[in-house]
């Protein structure tokens, strides 16, 4: 499929979906898909798996625009977290759920798990090459909290830091992504 | 409470990161509502995680989009008229109404399923069942014969044929196998006509010297059967009494034998 031609800009995209308009859906698709569909790829590392849920997501994207306020940030944003939580859902749902239940009893099992699956991640076929580059401490508690889905609870609890520091931590790697970010733009 | 406290707490990083908890996640509405620097710090760290998210893109197959547009296709062609469209509760009630009519076409056919099974494993269970008496029947019969071989083959019985007598039982025949070491006797006839309802054979023992007859006992047609015998007889007469016998031979004569000495 072709991608369209035609420009929207973000409020003109709202406004359009608002009123379901199929040409600007098809637009919005043709430009976060593949943001959309590498979270979900991240999350889940099933290309089956993430399809599902970039399909559930978009539809929802479809059905509930009417729900979305910017004023609690971008479209961006919004449409990432429809399919973050949805992608989160399903890993819950599914293998992990177990390996959570566990994680009070066996902190070092799931930790080294923890460790393994995020290799994996990253040698998963089809990713760019990441350019941002993170502090190691940094990096595995965007990890931990966005793409695994750890509660701050089990991600103190993984790994052995008091909880106050886990905010402080995810405050600090985003501090750094946002340096990053000035630096570069 | 302090603005740049509450900024500089992380509760905006961990509500980006989407781990907040739900009492966390309001705190943060709230005060990104209230205050213009919250909301401009929050929108910063929004972009960069979007950024930095944004690295991770992978193609989707081609085929997904057409997916994703044909089920919003699907869905809006069901959709009723703007003018109609008042509220989401119809499509609601709706899709409610045929959830519950596929449910119920299910659940009848999974009843009728569920019966069928039923139905079939109770044949089942009762042909096995029957397989089973008859496998008993077939296995007590089996040894039964063996026992009844092991007295044919056994050279201690002394084997008698009585011959049917011409006006009652012509062309029929009975064996009495007569053991005179353990005094024991059997008898086996299916040739002899089969005696009506509340009539049944008698064995009859004879010594014709002593003018004494006694009473060797009735036994079953078609069956090897025990019968009583304690000294050698010369010969063997079987008649038709009624059931259980009597003490003084009264019916006709069917067949006799002569024991050889």
């Amino acid at each position: 499929m072709e991608k369209e031609k035609t420009f929207f800009s973000e409020s003109e995209l709202i406004a359009l979906l608002r009123e379901k308009d199929q040409k600007a859906f098809s637009y919005l698709y043709d430009n976060y898909a593949p943001i959309v569909y590498g979270v979900a790829l991240r999350i889940l590392s099933s290309e089956e798996l993430a399809q599902d849920v970039v399909q559930e997501a978009f539809l929802k994207v479809w059905n509930r625009i009417e729900q979305y306020e910017d004023s609690k940030g971008r479209l961006f944003t919004w449409v990432i977290n429809i399919v973050r939580n949805a992608a989160i859902d399903k890993l819950r749902s599914k293998e992990y759920k177990t390996a959570q239940q566990k994680v009070s009893l066996k902190l070092k099992e799931v930790n080294k798990k923890y460790d393994d699956s995020t290799q994996q991640n990253s040698e998963y076929i089809g990713f760019k090459e990441v350019t941002m580059k993170l502090k190691e401490e940094h990096k595995k508690i965007i990890e931990m909290t966005y793409f695994q889905g750890y509660s701050q609870t089990e991600v103190a609890e993984i790994l052995g830091i008091p909880l106050g520091t886990v905010k402080t931590r995810a405050r600090n790697a985003l501090q750094q992504l946002r340096s990053w970010l000035s630096e570069n733009f | 409470m302090n603005i740049q406290e509450f900024i500089e707490s992380g509760i905006l990083s961990v509500y980006v990161l989407g781990v907040a908890s739900e009492e966390e996640q309001q705190q943060v509405e709230k005060m990104a509502n209230l205050y213009p620097e919250i909301q401009e710090e929050l929108s910063v760290l929004q972009a960069a995680m979007s950024e930095y998210v944004a690295q991770y893109e992978v193609p989707p197959p081609a085929s997904l989009k057409n997916k994703v547009m044909k089920a919003v296709e699907v869905q809006e062609s069901g959709r009723i008229p703007a003018d109609y469209k008042k509220s989401t509760w119809y499509y609601g009630l709706a899709a409610s109404i045929a959830l519950l009519f596929g449910s119920m076409i299910a659940n009848f056919y999974l009843y009728q399923e569920w019966k069928n099974s039923e139905e079939k494993i109770a044949t089942l269970e009762t042909q096995q069942s029957l397989m089973a008496q008859t496998q008993q029947k077939l296995e007590s019969k089996y040894t039964k014969l063996t026992e009844e071989l092991s007295i044919v083959q056994n050279p201690d019985f002394q084997l008698t044929y009585l011959v049917g007598l011409q006006e009652t039982a012509p062309q029929s025949y009975a064996a009495v196998f007569w053991n005179e070491k353990s005094q024991t006797a059997y008898i086996y006839t299916s040739s002899l006509p089969k005696p009506p309802f509340g009539k049944q054979y008698q064995l009859w023992a004879l010594v014709e010297k002593d003018e004494t007859v006694w009473d060797a006992g009735v036994f079953d047609w078609g069956k090897f059967s025990p019968v009583k015998c304690f000294k050698k007889p010369e010969k063997f007469i079987i008649t038709l009494e009624k059931e259980g016998g009597v003490p003084k031979a009264e019916g006709k004569a069917y067949a006799i034998g002569t024991v050889k000495s």
